[in-house]
């Protein structure tokens, strides 16, 4: 799938680290969640099926953790793509299920630059974009990237077409 | 503004509130006085609680239209709503998309009418709906919000629709001095009946309406209260006999029941689909219909997004298309989809109606078949639904028609189906990116056509599997502006036309004109 209105910017390396982290976090705190279940499920003698479902979990989920701090940060950002010009914003991302998105700028109702804690630590910003029909994400830009692409975003955007 | 200069809305408002009320409540009142038993308690109270409610409801009802106002101005409609806690709402003429009237039965010998002005704005403002207006109100309103937009169309998108010499005088004449009567000419004289069904449309359609199924419920009920009358108790052996000895009384019985059926279908879609119109002129769309409750609607050409040409088995068999609408209002409050134009058109009509009606849009007969290889993807793909079923099977082995096995028969018939599904899916989609146009035909017994402008799409995205990518095809989506946005997508073309899809895409900037 190449062609001449393929995106070809990159995100911001340090996503890789972001994502490991939160990740990790995630992770942590979901098999935290699933041991607290089963212990709750056998001191309080549930019904056995779903003790069994609570240990297939717990046996899955540090599998999906492997997945997910160790391989999956470094595809995505392997992967993904953005670009845009004066009529057009394009995505690209994806690691199995691969999506490329076109949003005309006249159809871009808002845009914003947003941080949470983990993307602070990393001087990061994500750019969200909101057009009619949906709402679309960059993650992990760096500042002065984010605020550009931004700020460009939102000058293309004011132009209105006719309906 | 002061009080005077504020209408309110026809006393006939009372008695539609009355009747959505007695529909509101049909279920409560049937329990009540028909079913509860008279000695209970429960029966007791409730009649008394009921009979408060209905006093409250209808002090409610009246205060609700003393209290409803509205006004016309030149440019903007003002309405004021609300006993205790004012509220008023003004909406601009000029973005109103569609106007709609309904004229219940009821209505019909006072010549008033139910309006409603829909706009494109999304809140629950969006709409302004002026439940019993005089006949002539409505028109005054109907044309000052025409009269508007042809203003505006003609300083805007003059190019968009040609427009003729002659409406274009009149149209000086609209802007220059008395705008109703300029207008009513200029109304009459351009607007073309494009579709009346003819007799032979309407027998097809009852039959295919299945719509003297309403019958069952009703004849249910009867049944019920002649066990009561008759106080009918049998055995089931009883029940075996009397069915034994009296199949004759049985066989008239259902033979009856077949007739008055039929009657009942072909009554019910010659008042409903029998007086049927579809006009249009160079700016708006008009359907009207109905013979003992009038509706009407019109549309603004340029608002329709898209078209969904629809059929079911029965439908294909018959050669008989659903057309819709696609455009920003939804079905209204009863849930009659009203952006329908015909349930019932003739395919071959159907083609030519839409080309009449939107000269902007082209329906292409020939279209694009998937490849091969899509057939493999959908044939390769997880069968997840089948899976969890047969799963939750597995786990209960329910005993079905008395055998302790039939979950097997189930789960294989299951799987038999789903791949006989995808195989007629794959046979049945279609695909054509033209120049301003996509064109997606989906669906295996039932299909789906969607027509849309390059123009009208506000966005799109092409997907690709793991799977879609090893076999070089790809899922394309689009959206369009609707309320809620409309989605479209067709999977598995190959890989190549989803391309040309992104550049199709882009030629956009081309056919748009920017403020």
């Amino acid at each position: 799938m190449e062609s001449i209105y393929e995106p070809t910017s990159r995100i911001s390396k340090q996503a890789i680290k972001v994502w490991r982290l939160s990740n990790l976090i995630t992770d942590v705190i979901g098999i935290i969640i699933i041991g607290a279940l089963l212990w709750a499920g056998i001191y309080f003698d549930w019904f056995q099926w779903i003790i069994t479902i609570l240990w297939i979990l717990l046996g899955v989920a540090p599998l999906f953790s492997i997945w997910s701090v160790f391989f999956e940060p470094s595809l995505l950002y392997k992967y993904w793509r953005y670009g845009m010009d004066e009529e057009y914003v394009r995505l690209k991302y994806g690691i199995f299920n691969r999506k490329h998105t076109v949003i005309p700028m006249t159809k871009i109702q808002y845009v914003s630059a947003e941080q949470g804690p983990i993307l602070r630590k990393y001087g990061l910003y994500t750019i969200e974009i909101g057009s009619m029909g949906s709402s679309h994400e960059i993650p992990a830009l760096s500042e002065e990237e984010a605020f550009l692409l931004r700020d460009q975003i939102a000058h293309h955007a004011k132009i209105k077409e006719v309906e | 503004m002061t009080d005077t200069e504020m209408k309110r809305l026809h006393p006939l408002k009372i008695l539609a509130s009355i009747i959505s009320f007695i529909k509101g409540s049909f279920v409560i009142i049937i329990y009540l006085f028909f079913i509860s038993d008279k000695e209970s308690t429960i029966a007791f109270y409730g009649r008394w609680a009921f009979a408060l409610f209905v006093i409250i409801s209808f002090i409610q009802m009246i205060l609700q239209w003393w209290s409803t106002k509205y006004e016309l101005k030149t440019r903007s409609i003002h309405i004021s709503k609300g006993v205790f806690k004012k509220k008023s709402n003004s909406i601009p003429l000029e973005r109103v998309q569609n106007v709609q009237t309904s004229t219940p039965w009821y209505f019909k010998p006072f010549s008033v009418t139910s309006l409603t002005l829909v706009t494109s704005a999304t809140d629950e403002d969006a709409s302004v709906k002026l439940e019993a207006v005089k006949k002539e109100e409505a028109e005054k309103i109907e044309n000052q919000v025409l009269t508007l937009r042809k203003e505006s169309a003609q300083v805007k998108i003059g190019d968009a629709c040609p427009i003729h010499e002659q409406a274009l005088e009149k149209q000086s004449r609209i802007l220059s001095g008395d705008m109703s009567d300029a207008y009513m000419q200029l109304e009459t004289s351009e607007r073309t009946v494009h579709f009346r069904p003819s007799r032979k449309d309407l027998l097809k359609a009852s039959f295919l309406s299945l719509s003297f199924l309403a019958l069952i419920p009703i004849i249910a009920t009867i049944i019920n209260n002649a066990e009561d009358i008759f106080n009918w108790k049998m055995d089931v052996e009883e029940v075996y006999v009397f069915i034994a000895d009296s199949w004759i009384l049985i066989g008239t019985v259902i033979i009856l029941f077949l007739v008055i059926a039929v009657g009942f279908g072909i009554t019910r879609t010659f008042l409903k689909y029998g007086k049927y119109e579809i006009a249009s002129d160079h700016e708006r769309i008009y359907i009207k219909r109905g013979t003992l409750s009038e509706q009407s609607f019109s549309i603004r050409k340029e608002n329709v997004q898209g078209i969904q040409l629809n059929q079911n088995p029965f439908k294909k068999l018959l050669k008989l298309t659903e057309v819709k609408l696609v455009s920003a209002v939804n079905d209204d409050d009863d849930g009659e989809e009203i952006n329908t134009l015909y349930p019932f058109l003739p395919t071959n009509r159907a083609f030519g109606l839409i080309e009449e009606l939107l000269p902007g849009f082209q329906v292409e007969n020939r279209m694009n078949k998937l490849p091969k290889q899509a057939l493999y993807v959908k044939l390769l793909r997880f069968p997840f639904v089948w899976l969890i079923i047969t799963g939750i099977l597995f786990w209960w082995k329910p005993v079905i028609f008395g055998w302790s096995s039939t979950w097997i028969y189930v789960v294989i018939i299951l799987l038999i189906s789903t791949y006989a599904m995808r195989a007629l899916r794959f046979k049945n989609s279609r695909y054509l990116i033209n120049d301003g146009f996509i064109q997606l035909k989906v669906g295996g017994l039932w299909s789906e056509t969607f027509i849309t402008k390059r123009k009208k799409v506000i966005e799109i995205e092409v997907e690709q599997s793991f799977l879609q990518r090893k076999f070089g095809v790809a899922t394309i989506k689009t959206v369009n502006r609707t309320n809620p946005v409309h989605h479209e997508e067709m999977q598995d073309i190959p890989v190549d036309a989803s391309n040309e899809f992104i550049h199709w895409y882009h030629e956009r900037s081309k056919e748009i004109t920017t403020e």
